[in-house]
């Protein structure tokens, strides 16, 4: 089991590497844009693949957001509740998430199929083979189910679930 | 009873959604109430818009108002309307809808749906600050495009075409973060581009349809009389329709003046140039979609172009 | 239509209140209706569209950006910075340091085009200082989540440039109508904060600045002076696009902790670890609201309410008032971009044959969406706030409860004063 929570933990850090690489991936994009309209030329890519690093943005962090607290949820319940209680409904909200995110997940393998299968491109210069950047978003979908997952078994074993306030100590210089 | 839903991509004020209402207005007087659709316009169920073909199919929707171009992403063929040079004006758009129809209906069939009407947009033209009349007059000039075809053709131009959001569009003009902008009469008049370029040079180097279908187990699900009722509805509104885009266009072109903008014409040099680019996109067009030669040559034949 | 309403809303209160992640919710919510009442529908293929759809738009594109700059300037100690130098300015008056929430997010709104982005750029190098210095908490929250709404009031906006796109209005001209509404707002929420400090006392006291402490505090805010100078240079001399304006403020970012010598790469990286994780919380936001919307659009329900308004035949200022409880309700399901594209086609004509100013309706319908952002359960700015501080949406939403009490009572204004908006464009004309 802990092997398992272990290899969770590791491809969440990876997925969120990943996030950070796109955010300053499609940063620099734009600001290559900036520089080259000004010199009268323009990138057809720059807009598209920024719009896809986004998206990727969007998923693959979803999961290290789960770890660390950062997915907003509301506690008006939970916070009058003795902490036995809010433990057991914490576990059910999990176990719900797991159900909604699956539905999420098996929504976007049907698209990547379809897009692959198909052969969808992108109506653009670059005509991208559309099931690329949704199979990035498939894998960060796939990523929250799992971080959802080690959620509720660190949860019912009554182990350390999650990291609030991750990385605030390097913030501060 | 029978409920549909249709999905249009454009919003209230917009002609392709008026049509589409009018549409359904019409069907659910001529039938009754027995067939009752309701529009959704842009944004309204999240049904994209290059999506729509998809969503007929799998009846997310029973019938959609589509831009045929948008959905070129699964059917490249229908992407074949933005070549320049191929159709300029709505007596072109006629000949090439009877070319092109069995083409149409073939992919359409393909994709569990079928036709009811086709309505054109008016034809795409360049807002610049200076006017845009002979050859060389594009070289340079920084001008967002609104669509794949389009930025290819103007770099052909010598121009540098941007992309840029179409929410961008107006903003961009005004901060001269581009020098000019390609689009329709519409799209400009809405967007006031008069107020900070003087110029719009219709060059009418192509004209895209929107198409509305309705998925076939919807429509096969409706009694012989209803499909009758609802199939001459379009043929018989379809006139309408189209004259109501080149009204738009007309008025549209109107509003540019009445704001101060000139509308240019292109000279001889302009023309062959554009019909020199226009052919060189064909030939790359037809390496990647192999079938639409034979379908554009026959059409080129009956307009000799 | 109205069974479709109840069971939409018991569903989304269950899930709401059982603490499950508000995006989930929504998306669930979103799903289930959909299943239940459009059972033609096959839900997976339909929701992976919307998904997808949810994901890529452009307007979108300057958030995580936004969000990044602030982690970098809070990386680098400028939020620090920033704060003490102002302190000696503005330390003494009424109100003291609070006003750094209106005046940052007032600078802020002048170069992004959200409130989401304007509060957590602002919230990110503000809350942890007001908190250092002893400020009233709850004041600090409220007003930061008051003051962030500015974001959409005062250009670039991109609710703007939505009901530009759909109300075919100039966009431009909306942009110029909003600058007055947007300062005279800031301006209300100033002095609201002036008079609770004095009121209550709770305003940390500080010594009289000396003439250096005045001119070292100038030294300290001018990279960020500069920074918000410079992108708003590149937006108006035509550099940069509104969603490239964010881009370059990572870079500037960037430049100004190197040239402060704060420049660390664990640092940087650290920084859009923060960054990515807040960017995906608004997106699974984002993604729940666009299936709940779907749904919502469908199903016809803002259109038939729409409707059901303008079947009262209501004089002008009743009407006024109904849309605003109109907006301030749907405003606690839906986002404000999906409000906008709904409601619209109804609510314009409407408007527009009661006399009203279709560009005066644009910055009307901007404050219903702005105070549908400090609204919960679905209001991005208490969202925003919960996910820098930790605490609950409702204890969030009671400390911005006064600053949701001016935004209402500035909408009633603007309407009685339609000049507010309208005057500047008139006479720019
Ligand atoms: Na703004
Ligand atoms: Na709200």
């Amino acid at each position: 089991m802990n092997r398992l929570l272990t290899l969770i933990d590791r491809l969440s850090r990876l997925a969120e590497l990943a996030a950070v690489t796109l955010i300053f991936g499609y940063c620099i994009l734009m600001l290559t844009e900036v520089v080259a309209r000004a010199q009268a030329r323009s990138f057809s890519f720059t807009w598209e693949y920024s719009q896809y690093a986004m998206a990727a943005v969007f998923a693959l962090a979803s999961g290290p957001a789960i770890r660390t607290a950062v997915h907003v949820r509301i506690s008006l319940l939970t916070e009058k509740l003795p902490a036995g209680v809010a433990r057991g409904m914490d576990v059910v909200a999990n176990l719900v998430a797991l159900i909604i995110v699956a539905a999420i997940v098996n929504a976007m393998w049907t698209k990547v199929s379809v897009s692959f299968d198909r052969n969808i491109l992108a109506t653009s210069v670059s005509k991208t083979p559309l099931w690329i950047p949704q199979a990035i978003i498939l894998w960060g979908f796939a990523q929250l189910w799992l971080d959802l997952l080690a959620r509720s078994i660190r949860r019912i074993a009554n182990q350390q679930f999650e990291w609030r306030g991750a990385d605030k100590e390097q913030a501060d210089v | 009873q029978t409920n549909w839903d249709l999905t249009t991509a454009w919003g209230a004020n917009n002609f392709h959604a008026q049509s589409a209402i009018a549409f359904a207005d019409a069907v659910r007087d001529a039938t009754d109430g027995a067939v009752d659709i309701t529009v959704h316009l842009s944004g309204e169920t999240g049904v994209k818009i290059t999506e729509k073909l998809a969503a007929v199919e799998n009846g997310i929707v029973q019938m959609a108002d589509m831009l045929l171009f948008l959905q070129a992403g699964e059917e490249p063929f229908l992407g074949v309307d933005t070549l320049p040079y191929l159709i300029q004006g709505q007596d072109e758009m006629k000949t090439w809808l009877e070319v092109a129809g069995p083409t149409y209906d073939a992919i359409f069939a393909r994709h569990n749906q079928k036709v009811l009407y086709y309505v054109p947009w008016p034809s795409p033209g360049v807002y610049t600050k200076e006017p845009v009349v002979s050859a060389d007059d594009m070289n340079g000039l920084r001008i967002r495009s609104f669509n794949a075809t389009s930025f290819t053709f103007l770099e052909k131009m010598g121009a540098a075409p941007v992309e840029l959001p179409f929410e961008e569009l107006a903003t961009a003009v005004a901060a001269g973060t581009v020098d000019g902008a390609a689009t329709s009469t519409s799209t400009g008049a809405n967007s006031k581009l008069y107020q900070f370029t003087g110029n719009f040079n219709p060059l009418n180097w192509s004209m895209s349809p929107d198409a509305v279908t309705v998925n076939l187990d919807a429509w096969n699900g409706l009694t012989d009389q209803e499909r009758e009722t609802i199939q001459s509805l379009a043929d018989e509104m379809e006139a309408d329709f189209w004259a109501a885009s080149a009204q738009e266009d007309a008025s549209k072109t109107a509003e540019l003046v009445e704001n101060g903008m000139v509308i240019s014409t292109a000279d001889e040099s302009l023309k062959a140039k554009m019909a020199q680019a226009g052919k060189a996109m064909w030939a790359a067009f037809f390496l990647d979609v192999p079938e639409a030669q034979a379908v554009v040559e026959a059409y080129a034949a009956k307009t000799g172009k | 239509m109205f069974e479709i309403a109840i069971v939409a809303c018991l569903l989304f209160v269950v899930l709401l209140a059982g603490s499950v992640w508000i995006g989930l919710s929504l998306f669930a919510t979103g799903y289930l209706m959909l299943s239940i009442f459009k059972p033609n529908i096959p839900m997976d293929i339909f929701s992976s569209g919307v998904i997808w759809g949810a994901m890529i738009p452009t307007p979108l594109l300057s958030l995580p950006l936004f969000i990044l700059m602030s982690e970098v300037l809070v990386s680098a100690g400028l939020g620090r910075s920033l704060f003490s130098g102002l302190a000696p300015w503005v330390g003494r008056l009424p109100g003291g340091l609070l006003h750094v929430n209106v005046v940052g997010s007032t600078l802020f709104a002048a170069v992004s085009g959200s409130s989401a982005a304007t509060t957590a750029i602002v919230g990110n190098v503000s809350l942890p200082e007001l908190e250092a210095r002893g400020y009233d908490r709850q004041l600090a929250m409220g007003s930061l989540a008051g003051a962030g709404t500015l974001g959409f009031l005062i250009p670039p906006s991109i609710i703007m440039i939505i009901y530009g796109v759909v109300a075919e209005q100039s966009i431009l001209e909306l942009f110029i109508a909003g600058v007055i509404p947007g300062l005279t707002l800031a301006a209300f929420y100033m002095i609201y904060i002036a008079v609770h400090q004095t009121l209550t006392g709770t305003q940390p006291h500080v010594e009289r600045p000396t003439r250096r402490e005045l001119l070292g505090g100038l030294r300290d805010i001018g990279p960020i002076a500069a920074l918000i100078g410079t992108i708003m240079g590149a937006l108006y001399l035509g550099f940069a696009s509104v969603s490239e304006l964010a881009a370059l403020g990572v870079l500037g970012a960037v430049l100004i902790s190197v040239a402060m010598g704060r420049f660390s790469v664990g640092a940087l990286i650290a920084a859009g670890r923060r960054a990515v994780r807040t960017s995906a919380m608004i997106g699974l936001i984002v993604v729940g609201a666009a299936l709940l919307n779907s749904a919502f659009g469908f199903l016809g329900i803002p259109k038939a309410i729409a409707g059901q308004i303008a079947s009262f035949g209501l004089s002008p200022m009743a009407l006024i008032v109904v849309l605003l409880v109109f907006y301030a309700v749907l405003g606690m399901f839906l986002d404000g971009t999906s409000i906008i594209v709904m409601t619209l086609p109804i609510t314009l004509p409407l408007i527009t044959a009661a006399g009203f100013d279709p560009i005066w309706f644009g910055i009307f319908v901007v404050v219903a969406v702005e105070i549908s952002q400090i609204t919960p359960p679905i209001g991005f700015n208490l969202f925003v706030i919960q996910s820098q501080t930790g605490e609950s949406i409702g204890t969030i939403a009671r400390a911005a409860l006064p600053f949701f009490g001016i935004l209402l009572g500035f909408a009633i204004l603007l309407a009685v004063f339609p000049d507010l908006a309208l005057w500047l464009p008139r006479t720019l004309q």
